[in-house]
């Protein structure tokens, strides 16, 4: 499989994803449904904390690219949605990223007016990309 | 081709989608635009109705993945827009609801609220990526 991480000079690079990422030849696609801040019941985990939300999220992402043989190097789309940007915005500023800095994967982040349960603040999805 | 579902057991085995789906070896993907509830002048079709919008999207998207060669069980990723995510929650866990997915091979999936769809009668809009052999 050979990847590659594309910024073209003519766009803002930006600190937390790659503008484009390709991949081919032989390869073992995963994909991860939406994740989201939920426990074993499926209830809320951290109501109202963005941060402990988005934590718990990143904590079962990872279980879950392990369970595939993936890393979060191999992350290629990541899917954000969340009831409040800016208020996730801001919790990111002070968590630990799981992504690979310098080569992070593509990003699409939105705001939404619900996720399956009022209690849910942030859901993602993934797609990774690993050799066959 | 090769394909695994994969439900750690660290997470809770949600009844309606698969946690992780992996594909290796020669396939063929097949990516359908996201289907709403709209007829052949691209109108609402069961205004206010979540039920029958519901199933008929669904049935809209069978004749896709027909025309390509899947079937509901090579589906790998739904994503799901909705107006009210209760009011379609309620519809699709109503055992009166036409069933499409095969319990065994759940896609992963990604429910949201939105605001609006392009029109402003669609209630629900769902799109997918399946993957059959070559």
């Amino acid at each position: 499989m050979d990847k590659q991480f594309i910024n073209p000079p003519e766009l803002y690079k930006h600190p937390s994803y790659s503008r484009v990422i390709t991949v081919k030849g032989p390869c073992k696609f995963i994909f991860i449904a939406g994740q989201t801040p939920s426990d074993e019941k499926y209830q809320p985990v951290c109501p109202g904390d963005y941060k402990g939300q988005y934590e718990h999220i990143i904590k079962m992402l990872t279980i879950q690219l392990q369970a595939a043989g993936a890393t979060w190097d191999d992350v290629v789309v990541r899917r954000v949605f969340t009831m409040d940007v800016d208020a996730l915005q801001k919790a990111l500023r002070d968590v630990k990223r799981p992504e690979n800095k310098e080569f992070p994967p593509t990003s699409t982040m939105i705001g939404v007016t619900r996720l399956s349960n009022p209690g849910f603040l942030i859901e993602m999805d993934l797609i990774a990309i690993t050799n066959a | 081709m090769e394909k695994e579902f994969i439900n750690p057991p660290e997470l809770m085995k949600h009844p309606s989608y698969s946690r992780v789906i992996t594909v290796k070896g020669p396939c063929k993907f097949i990516f359908i635009a996201g289907q709403t509830p709209s007829d052949d002048k691209y109108q609402p079709v069961y205004p206010g109705d979540y039920k029958k919008q519901y199933e008929y999207i669904m049935d809209s998207l069978s004749l896709q993945l027909k025309a390509a060669g899947a079937s509901w069980d090579d589906v790998v990723v739904r994503r799901v827009y909705t107006l009210d995510v209760d009011a379609l929650i309620n519809v699709m866990r109503d055992p009166t609801t036409k069933k499409y997915e095969n319990r065994d091979t759940m896609p992963t999936s990604t429910m949201i609220g939105v605001t609006r769809l392009t029109n402003p009668g669609f209630l629900i809009e769902i799109d997918l990526v399946a993957i059959t052999d070559a």
